[in-house]
């Protein structure tokens, strides 16, 4: 019976495995335009012989390639992220922007859009930048805030959470009263979505997500200790404000660097833990590493159906994603409940 | 075996609290390898502080706290956690991990940072689960188990860590008679294997049934710990926690047996009358303690020591004439008695039986010449050949009240002694 | 508690993003800058009498009936093409607010600013005590409610089309009383749009694409003004679409138009382009014809809309105006 229960994990992430991998061959066959697959692979061939020509070339691995890649680590990242921020707070609704990113995200968009009043090539390099490290002050000043009094716990994460994420909320529309002509960049940037994707976007991602992913791996034990609480999880030896903080950093970092490429796309980090989770069950060993699969295969076909459903116009992938996301997990729900 | 006297536990000079606040002050205690010390007093008085502080959730302010000899500052939590199991109140499970994951996670200050159980962990928490017969949980996930079985659990979670001390806070609070005792025998037998057990108890019978040392926590003060029998008195509790109880041996166990008999809370305030009660053999003994919660000053007539009225009377703290266990009353007696029947506003005679051992105490009674309430009939109660009969009747023609029960007693007291408020 | 209050946090936010993004795109495309999306509208339907004699009456681009009493002697503009007719026709002396966005013809610097495009002052265009107030439609729908509960005379000026533009040119100059110069300006516009098509009469159709966003790329689709510009230049617009839409990359790259206009709010230096991912490979960048376009000569239904016609026609048709 128990050996039962361990081959489950197993299974699932090979399925989740085999998953991924068709989707992301998905990904990169279907678009707005129509390309043979065995087209596709002759561009890819290509692409790895370093003979890139003509439009499928162009078409699949300068536009849809790093798009799809970059779905892939977008999606991991706020998934993994999330499920981080759901253990550490024990709040089902903890997502990944619940320290306030999304503000302080869009005040560093703010600022850089408004800092290059033109838009030259410099705008585009510097708003993610400016965004990433809008998220990354937030976060430190809300934890920081949090940990005043010395303690550490969810209650005052959360409120300081929120009171700065109205602050710099309400500074960023402030700063469009005196700059509206980038408002409307300012909006499309905070909607989110991947259409900006790029090689050179996914290399500076790229590399943080590993490094983020492979660091919370490591953690899967102690999120679980922190299923019991605080204080049990110290009775059993974890330094829990440390742990907190190392925690913190890490799903920090993978919610950052998505936000910094793909502004606010919403319902991923919120809803993949959870449906990992409802099929999986709460063990973090199972449940990081099925959620940053899942929420790259997520985000992927919700890409998808966003660049290719009215093609060519193309629509917010954050519409898709709760579009279909929302009535999946509403299903899941209801099933659940049966059981 | 030199482990039996080895201090796994102390507390010295130790001022625990939260921050600034000091809980308790001062506390010196030590917990040996192989014993159950048991930790009592009222809630709030900061029993769970003390266990607290050695687990780093409540504060030392001065003092040390020392672990296997070691300070327990000097501990990282995970040496602290490998060496102290802790069994909480209760635990929250609001997650569908299936019961051995649950109990593997006291492993956790065993496990390396990289790389998971080894077969030394699964062994420990194999035998974790057996020791507390909850092998049959292993598979069912913690968020459907019972209150009870989730506490087994928790108790086999605090088992896997193989600690050589295990704090126990109030852990059988929430449990079944059946699973109480199941786990503190289970408890019990790990200090005799050697663990040193430093408990909360919130029962005192169950303190003093599994404890070899008790200490009462009280007024911001950890007393001395003392055997159950040395500390366990019905002085203690009547200072700590404001309760008049019949302690004493237990026929059965024993161990010690409390009776809570009234709380001082309890006692009518403002009623200042005074009632001599005759008893005996336990036939008074519900009066006396109605009549000293509706705030008179009872007294008892003559008894013999370890007759469950007198029993009663000194766990109520009531004067008695005292006499030896099986003696008759002798002139002494008499004289106390006589002495309460002068200080008494109403004299209340029980359904006691009279005999030769006795009969003064129904002869003072009714010769006081003050209101008098006899309780019953005197047929069949005179076994001294008329004397008890004589008296009754002489008491009957100078005007005493007779009653059917206790209950009448007590409503004909409040009438006549008791004031406005003799009704309530 | 603390979760709920969250939730409708992140709620609120996406309600004040979407609204900001119908504001924000109405605001850039109407006022003529940075990033222009349409709005559905059929083409203009002026009936206006060519007589200068009041009072007149019309119906404006807001589908409004207006009567205009007398020959108005304060005028209030809320919109940058407006103003820029109203000082065409020579009437910008009678000009006495506009808002910040308003910055042409250069004289328009010394004019009262009564607030922006998106948000005009109520109090400041009272306190101008306009005889007639002209503004956009659209994100100023409000506005307009607002001036005419304040009792002003209103008259909603948003052209579709070139021929809208001409037509509404001609309104303009009937309610201020100078229908003459309106005749006038309208016939040197009608010449020099003429001249364009002419210089490339007969000459083959050259695939284009205007860029008017970009992150997400937004393009103007077909029927919009700048889409009929392109037409009207000798181009013909890879976009098929109806309005302002968010444009598939992929698409663009399968389109390969083979000149790529970006508005200057959009992309201000053709040669980074070619940084973009998957532009590398578009003809227009690789042959050097991508043109970047002062959205104020392309965007504002106003007079100098001929010049931005002209400019795209000098970039479709570079060898036909090279003489």
């Amino acid at each position: 019976m128990s050996r039962a229960r361990d081959i489950r994990p197993a299974v699932a992430l090979a399925v989740l495995g085999a998953a991924l991998a068709a989707t992301l061959v998905a990904g990169i066959t279907w678009g707005a335009v129509p390309v043979a697959p065995g087209d596709v692979v002759a561009a890819l061939g290509r692409a790895l012989s370093g003979r890139s020509q003509g439009l499928a070339d162009t078409l699949i691995v300068g536009v849809r390639l790093p798009r799809v890649l970059l779905a892939a680590v977008v999606g991991a990242s706020l998934a993994g992220a999330g499920a981080i921020y759901q253990a550490l707070f024990r709040n089902p609704l903890a997502d990944p922007y619940i320290l306030g990113v999304s503000s302080g995200a869009g005040l560093g968009a703010m600022l850089a859009l408004v800092a290059t009043s033109a838009a030259t090539a410099a705008r585009y390099g510097l708003v993610p930048a400016a965004a990433f490290a809008g998220a990354m002050l937030t976060m430190a000043l809300v934890v920081r805030l949090a940990s005043w009094k010395g303690r550490l716990d969810a209650a005052s994460l959360l409120l300081a959470g929120v009171a700065i994420s109205y602050t710099l909320a309400a500074l960023t529309s402030f700063l469009m009263v005196f700059a509206r002509e980038q408002m409307a960049a300012v909006v499309y940037w905070m909607m989110g979505g991947l259409t900006g994707a790029s090689w050179a976007y996914l290399a500076v991602v790229a590399p943080m997500f590993v490094v983020g992913a492979a660091a919370s791996l490591t953690l899967s034990r102690e999120l679980n200790l922190m299923l019991l609480g605080d204080e049990r999880a110290g009775h059993l030896g974890l330094s829990v404000k440390a742990f907190t903080y190392g925690a913190l950093a890490i799903a920090s970092l993978l919610t950052a660097a998505a936000v910094s490429v793909a502004g606010l796309i919403g319902f991923v980090g919120l809803m993949v833990p959870h449906m990992v989770r409802m099929v999986l069950g709460p063990d973090h060993r199972v449940l990081l590493p099925t959620s940053f699969v899942g929420g790259a295969i997520v985000l992927i076909l919700a890409d998808m159906v966003a660049r290719t459903v009215i093609a060519p116009v193309e629509i917010p992938v954050g519409i898709v994603t709760a579009l279909i996301g929302g009535p999946f997990f509403v299903w899941l729900l209801m099933r659940g409940d049966r059981r | 075996m030199n482990a039996a006297t080895d201090v796994m536990l102390a507390y010295r000079g130790a001022s625990v609290g939260y921050g600034e606040a000091v809980v308790v002050a001062d506390a010196d205690l030590e917990v040996r390898a192989g014993e159950v010390v048991g930790l009592v007093g009222p809630n709030g008085a900061g029993k769970s502080t003390l266990l607290r502080a050695v687990t780093g959730d409540a504060d030392l302010r001065s003092g040390v706290v020392e672990v296997a000899g070691r300070s327990r500052s000097e501990l990282s939590p995970r040496e602290r956690a490998s060496l102290v199991g802790v069994v909480p109140q209760q635990v929250s499970a609001a997650f569908s991990l299936p019961g051995r994951e649950f109990v593997e996670m006291g492993r956790h200050p065993h496990l390396p940072r990289f790389g998971g159980p080894s077969e030394t962990d699964r062994a420990a928490v194999r035998q974790a689960l057996e020791l507390t017969g909850t092998t049959n949980l292993a598979s069912r996930p913690v968020d459907a188990l019972s209150g009870g079985d989730l506490q087994r659990l928790a108790l086999a979670q605090a088992l896997a860590v193989e600690p050589r001390v295990l704090l126990l806070d109030e852990a059988t609070a929430h449990l079944d008679l059946n699973h109480r005792l199941q786990v503190l025998d289970l408890v019990r037998d790990l200090a005799d294997a050697g663990m040193a057990v430093l408990a909360v108890f919130h029962d005192l019978e169950l303190a003093a049934r599994y404890s070899d040392r008790i200490a009462i926590v009280a007024g911001g003060r950890l007393a001395g710990a003392g055997t159950p029998e040395r500390v366990i008195t019905a002085e203690a509790l009547k200072e700590v926690f404001g309760v008049r109880a019949v302690v004493g041996p237990d026929a059965v166990t024993g161990s010690i047996s409390v009776t809570p008999v009234l709380r001082d809370g309890a006692v009518a305030r403002g009623r200042h009358g005074t009632v001599l009660v005759v008893g005996g053999g336990g036939t008074a003994a519900p009066l006396m303690r109605k009549l000293v919660l509706g705030g008179f000053t009872v007294l008892g007539a003559a008894l013999n020591a370890g007759d469950a009225d007198a029993v009663l009377a000194e766990a109520l703290g009531l004067e008695y004439a005292r006499i030896e266990p099986f003696a008759p009353m002798n002139a002494e007696a008499a004289v106390t008695v006589a002495r309460f029947a002068e200080r008494a506003d109403v004299i209340v005679v029980g359904p006691v039986p009279f005999g030769r051992g006795n009969i003064d105490n129904l002869l003072v009674a009714v010769r006081a010449r003050r209101p008098l309430v006899l309780v019953g009939a005197v047929d069949g109660r005179d076994f001294t050949g008329g004397a008890a009969e004589s008296y009754w009747a002489e008491a009957l023609e100078h005007g005493a009240v007779t009653v059917e029960d206790l209950a009448g007693a007590e409503r004909a007291v409040f009438a006549l002694a008791g004031g406005s408020d003799a009704e309530q | 508690m603390i979760r709920t209050k969250w939730s409708s946090v992140s709620r609120s936010m996406a309600r004040v993003a979407a609204a900001f993004v119908a504001s924000a795109l109405a605001i850039a495309l109407v006022a003529g800058c940075t990033a222009d999306v349409g709005r559905p509208r059929s083409g203009d339907a002026a009936t206006e009498s060519p007589n200068p004699a009041y009072p007149l009456a019309l119906t404006d681009d807001a589908g409004r009936d207006v009567r205009i009493a007398a020959r108005p002697e304060r005028i209030v503009s809320l919109a940058p093409a407006n103003t820029e007719i109203l000082y065409a026709l020579g009437v910008g002396d009678r000009v006495v607010g506009v808002t910040t966005y308003d910055d042409y013809p250069p004289e328009v610097e010394g004019v009262a600013k009564v607030g922006d495009f998106a948000g005009p002052n109520l109090e400041a265009v009272a306190a101008a005590e306009p005889d007639v107030v002209f503004t956009a439609t659209g994100v100023q729908a409000d506005v307009i409610k607002q001036l005419e509960e304040l009792g002003a005379t209103v008259v909603a000026i948003d052209p579709r089309t070139l021929e809208g533009v001409y037509e509404r040119i001609g309104t303009v100059a009937s309610v201020v009383g100078a229908p003459d110069a309106g005749d006038e300006l309208v016939a040197k516009m009608r010449e020099d749009a003429r001249a364009v098509a002419d210089a490339v009469e007969g000459r083959e159709p050259v695939t284009a694409f205007i860029e008017v966003g970009y992150n997400p790329l937004f393009t103007a689709g077909v029927s919009t003004l700048l889409g009929e510009l392109i037409t009207v230049a000798g181009g013909e617009n890879v976009v098929k679409e109806q309005d302002y839409v968010s444009y598939s990359l992929e698409q663009l790259v399968k389109d390969d138009p083979a000149v790529y206009f970006a508005t200057k709010g959009s992309a201000t230096d053709a040669a980074t382009l070619s940084k973009r991912p998957g532009y590398a490979g578009l003809a227009a960048v690789k042959d050097g014809r991508v043109v970047i376009l002062d959205d104020n000569l392309v965007s504002r239904p106003g007079p100098r809309i001929v010049a931005g016609l002209r400019l795209i026609a000098e970039g479709l048709h570079p060898e036909a105006f090279s003489e």
